[in-house]
């Protein structure tokens, strides 16, 4: 059962960084696009700020689970790195529950804007009208994502198998 | 001096709360929050209502679109063979000069920062190229990181500047005018740390590996061949800029499009590379990125406690000459830049200090260099500073090590500073010239 | 002692600051200190104006001076002050704000909070390398635009609008990116614009609304005569905002004279007519998007233009 959600906190959180993958990908071409309708067609897609805004937001909270779970959200750590390995993992875990507790915290008040932006019907005041609650719904999902690994960061570390940052990547 | 009290009290947590080792991303949330029910007296669903409020708007900045693409073109110059050439190629160039390819962080973030107008994402950028490659060369860490963590902020210094604009809109000064005025001081800071980087492989040769190789001219032909394919990037991106094809903010991403143009023509072009650059390209820009959104909402409580404002009025009613309020300034400054990243300080200390510094016959043009280069110190200090962060985030040291690497560093940005305020021509010649 | 905050996006030299400033000090004034504003202009608390009209809701910041028309997406009432040449004088413009200040007033309350006063901003027109005085020199050029009205009508003219951000005006307008600005004179000196551009043809475009409100249950804590003095020092600071209006269009003018910029106010009747023209479907539009009371605030505007 634990082993299940373990594998299926991370299965989630590599979906949210592909997705984020997926977004930057569109960034990079709707600025590529805004970029040949200026200069080639004397025109713009009128669009392109509001967008990659939403683009940077969501890649952002979409892989924040993954780099998480890759050891990549960063600390200073100078304590931590002096205790006794039994100090060390209580103080890990309480770590964890300060950073649930901190999410959860976020996630319930992203909720409040996300489900008011949709009763109201708030949109973008650029001619796409984007109904607001959608961007902010995806950095809502990216913020549970955070909080189901750090649940699974919480578990591994008290089965005494929190998975040490990985060496620098290469 | 409440504000002082509320600062000091701020720091302090902050260094706790980091020093104990919580996730950056968390205790700068947690402290800020924690900070504004303390010392601001607020209840704890209005901080949660700003926190929330502060992060949609931060993350959704366009100012910040720049960085996951940045270190995109990064990823793809660092996984394909673009970069080995960069360092292949440069080899022959740098023979001679104490210290060899350890000018490539100063070298490379001062061409870079003539494409990019944030620190972070030169410092990503560069890094990401540059740091495994010396690393493997075996050239001293202290350096290659130290040097990196000084130069990143070139990017703020040398045009264009995201940093500029902002100072230049809040006080009325010409943009361009400041684009002009940065470059000779961003040129000089690149010197000394050259300069440095010469001296220590002078008194220690052991910093760059054993080197001796001897160079013959067709050696550096082939080394101008390795070095073309870096040179048409550079030269699609600041092609694009300068000729008003894409706009500054828009440059992050016609560099991943000649990144990936040029990894197409030397047949490294797949879907695996595109895979694994846009994977290692989310994963570090959201550590950088969420940094930065964690960072905004400490500038907000910072803003609600009121203490910028509070500090910069004390420092008014001082009624100081011109050369101590430059000094005080500095000292506020180096403050401030502990915990804040630098358009937050300039955004919440100038409508104070400006006026200050006019009365008190000081060039704004000057100023806002100073200020610049003030700031930028900032992102070589703990407990927040940013340049660290990426770092840590890239290779793993600790933010406290590189902070050390980087000590030198803030020294020579410090001498910097004094040579600035004693020659203010290094500041106002170029300007002058252009502008009249 | 009551202590507050007040957020504003806009630089601490732009009109509104100044506007504010009045306001925080005429506050101080009439409550005799017992309440103490303080203002964080330059978006120095990270609020943006489409942030403040639920930053002040909520009370996450007590006070905000906000441009109206960034709240259209939230209830598009609040775009009518920026609907293009529907008033294009400073009396017009200030029969249309009569007329709108109930709907306003009435959304914000429904959203927990009180509309305090509101202020124009300068009227728009066209920063160009040339004047663009007619119908031929808008043809096809390269302006950037600020809203969508904007850039609807300026596509309907047959110019071709770009939209970027603040930031990027400047190094696009040295590359040639772009070739002209709508902005205001007002906009445009305070970015030096006259180092890129050499002309200003007023258009009277609009002169949209900035709105000073201010949390509901905050004001409600307040004593009655603290509510009295805070209703007092908005009214005075209402009228101070109108005022120097006139006064610093004609400062606006004068520094662009100095530096250089000729103001072209002379323009050809038909530029005009034809912007008039493909100003129309947005009003139209933005009349459909809010029902019955646009047909109603309308009707009484234009009543009382008709005067
Ligand atoms: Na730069
Ligand atoms: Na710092």
């Amino acid at each position: 059962m634990m082993r299940f959600f373990l594998s299926f906190a991370d299965f989630l959180a590599r979906v949210g960084a592909c997705l984020a993958g997926a977004v930057l990908v569109g960034m990079v071409g709707l600025i590529l696009w805004e970029i040949v309708l200026r200069s080639v067609f004397h025109t713009s897609t009128f669009v392109m700020d509001e967008f990659v805004g939403y683009g940077v937001a969501s890649a952002t909270f979409l892989a924040l689970a993954h780099a998480l779970g890759q050891g990549q959200i960063i600390r200073v750590g100078l304590l931590i790195e002096r205790l006794s390995p039994d100090a060390r993992r209580w103080l890990e875990g309480l770590y964890a529950l300060v950073g649930m507790l901190t999410v959860a915290v976020l996630i319930h008040f992203f909720w409040l804007r996300v489900a008011r932006a949709w009763s109201r019907g708030s949109v973008s005041n650029s001619i796409a009208q984007v109904p607001m609650w959608i961007p902010e719904a995806i950095v809502m999902t990216g913020l549970g994502l955070l909080w189901l690994q750090l649940l699974a960061h919480l578990i591994r570390n008290s089965l005494g198998e929190a998975r040490c940052a990985p060496p620098a990547a290469h | 001096m409440d504000a002082l009290l509320s600062a000091g009290a701020l720091l302090a947590m902050i260094f706790l709360m980091l020093g104990l080792g919580v996730w950056i991303f968390v205790g700068l949330i947690a402290v800020s929050g924690i900070g504004l029910v303390l010392l601001a007296g607020m209840d704890l669903s209005r901080v949660a209502t700003i926190a929330t409020g502060i992060i949609y708007r931060y993350s959704s900045a366009w100012e910040l679109a720049a960085i996951p693409m940045f270190i995109w073109m990064g990823e793809i110059i660092f996984r394909t063979d673009i970069s080995d050439r960069i360092f292949r190629g440069l080899a022959p160039f740098v023979a001679h000069v104490p210290g060899r390819l350890l000018h490539t962080n100063v070298m490379g973030c001062t061409l870079f920062a003539a494409v990019s107008g944030s620190s972070a994402a030169t410092t990503a950028t560069v890094g990401k190229i540059t740091t495994t490659e010396l690393a493997s060369r075996g050239y001293s860490r202290s350096l290659s990181l130290g040097s990196l963590a000084g130069a990143g902020s070139f990017g703020l210094l040398i045009p264009p500047s995201i940093i500029m604009i902002v100072y230049g809109i809040l006080a009325e000064v010409s943009i361009s005018r400041l684009f002009a005025a940065g470059v000779m001081p961003g040129l000089m800071i690149a010197a000394l740390f050259s300069a440095y980087i010469i001296l220590r492989a002078l008194l220690d040769p052991s910093v760059a590996p054993h080197g001796g190789e001897r160079y013959r001219l067709r050696d550096y032909a082939h080394a101008l061949v390795d070095l073309m394919p870096i040179f048409s990037l550079m030269g699609i991106v600041l092609g694009a800029i300068y000729t008003g094809v894409a706009t500054p903010s828009e440059a992050a991403a016609v560099g991943v499009f000649g990144a990936l143009v040029i990894a197409g023509v030397l047949r490294q072009l797949s879907i695996r590379l595109l895979m694994e650059t846009l994977l290692g390209a989310v994963q570090l820009s959201a550590m950088i990125c969420s940094l930065l959104i964690a960072a905004a909402f400490l500038s907000t409580a910072m803003g609600y406690l009121h203490i910028p404002a509070d500090v910069a009025r004390a420092i008014g009613a001082l009624d100081l000459s011109p050369a101590m309020l430059i000094l005080t300034l500095t000292a506020f400054y180096i403050l401030l830049g502990l915990f804040l990243d630098g358009v937050s300080i300039i955004v919440m200390s100038l409508p104070i200090t400006l006026p200050l510094v006019v009365a008190a016959g000081i060039d704004p043009v000057w100023f806002g260099i100073f200020l610049i280069v003030t700031v930028e110190l900032g992102q070589v200090t703990p407990p927040v500073g940013f340049n660290l962060f990426v770092l840590q985030g890239m290779t793993r040291e600790p933010v406290g090590r590189i902070a050390v690497y980087a000590f030198p560093f803030f020294c020579l940005m410090l001498i910097g500073i004094v040579l600035l305020a004693v020659f203010p021509e290094i500041a106002l010649w170029l300007p002058g010239y252009l502008y009249g | 002692q009551t202590a507050m905050d007040m957020a504003n996006e806009y630089p601490p030299n732009s009109i509104h600051a100044q506007t504010a400033d009045h306001f925080i000090r005429a506050l101080t004034d009439v409550s005799e200190g017992a309440i103490v504003v303080t203002a964080h202009h330059g978006g120095a608390l990270g609020y943006k104006s489409v942030d403040h009209y639920d930053a002040v809701g909520d009370g996450a910041v007590q006070i905000a001076t906000s441009f109206s028309g960034a709240w259209s997406g939230i209830n598009p009432i609040f775009l009518v002050s920026s609907l293009p040449f529907l008033a294009t004088d400073l009396e017009d413009t200030r029969e249309l704000y009569e007329a709108t200040r109930p709907y306003y007033a009435a959304a914000m309350e429904a959203d927990n909070q009180v509309f305090l006063y509101a202020t124009p901003w300068p009227a728009s027109g066209f920063w160009g390398r040339k004047p663009i005085d007619t119908v031929e020199a808008l043809q096809g050029l390269k302006i950037r635009s600020f809203d969508t009205p904007g850039t609807t009508t300026l596509v309907n003219a047959g110019a071709g609008p770009v939209q970027l951000s603040w930031a990027d005006i400047v190094p696009q307008l040295t590359t040639n990116g772009i070739d002209a600005v709508l902005t205001s004179a007002d906009g445009g000196a305070s970015a030096q614009f006259w180092e890129y551009l050499s002309d200003f043809t007023e258009v009277n475009y609009a002169l949209p609304l900035q709105v000073t409100h201010m949390n509901r249950d905050a004001f409600e804590a307040l004593s009655e005569e603290d509510r009295a003095a805070l209703l007092e020092a908005a009214r005075q600071t209402e009228t101070f905002g109108w005022d120097l209006l006139s006064s610093r269009v004609s400062e606006n003018y004068a520094t662009l004279a100095q530096n250089g910029v000729t103001v072209t106010t002379e323009v050809d009747p038909a530029l005009i007519a034809s912007l008039q023209a493909a100003a129309e479907p947005v009003v139209s539009d933005w009349a459909e998007r809010v029902g019955p009371d646009a047909q109603a605030l309308l009707s009484a505007y234009r009543a009382a233009i008709a005067d």
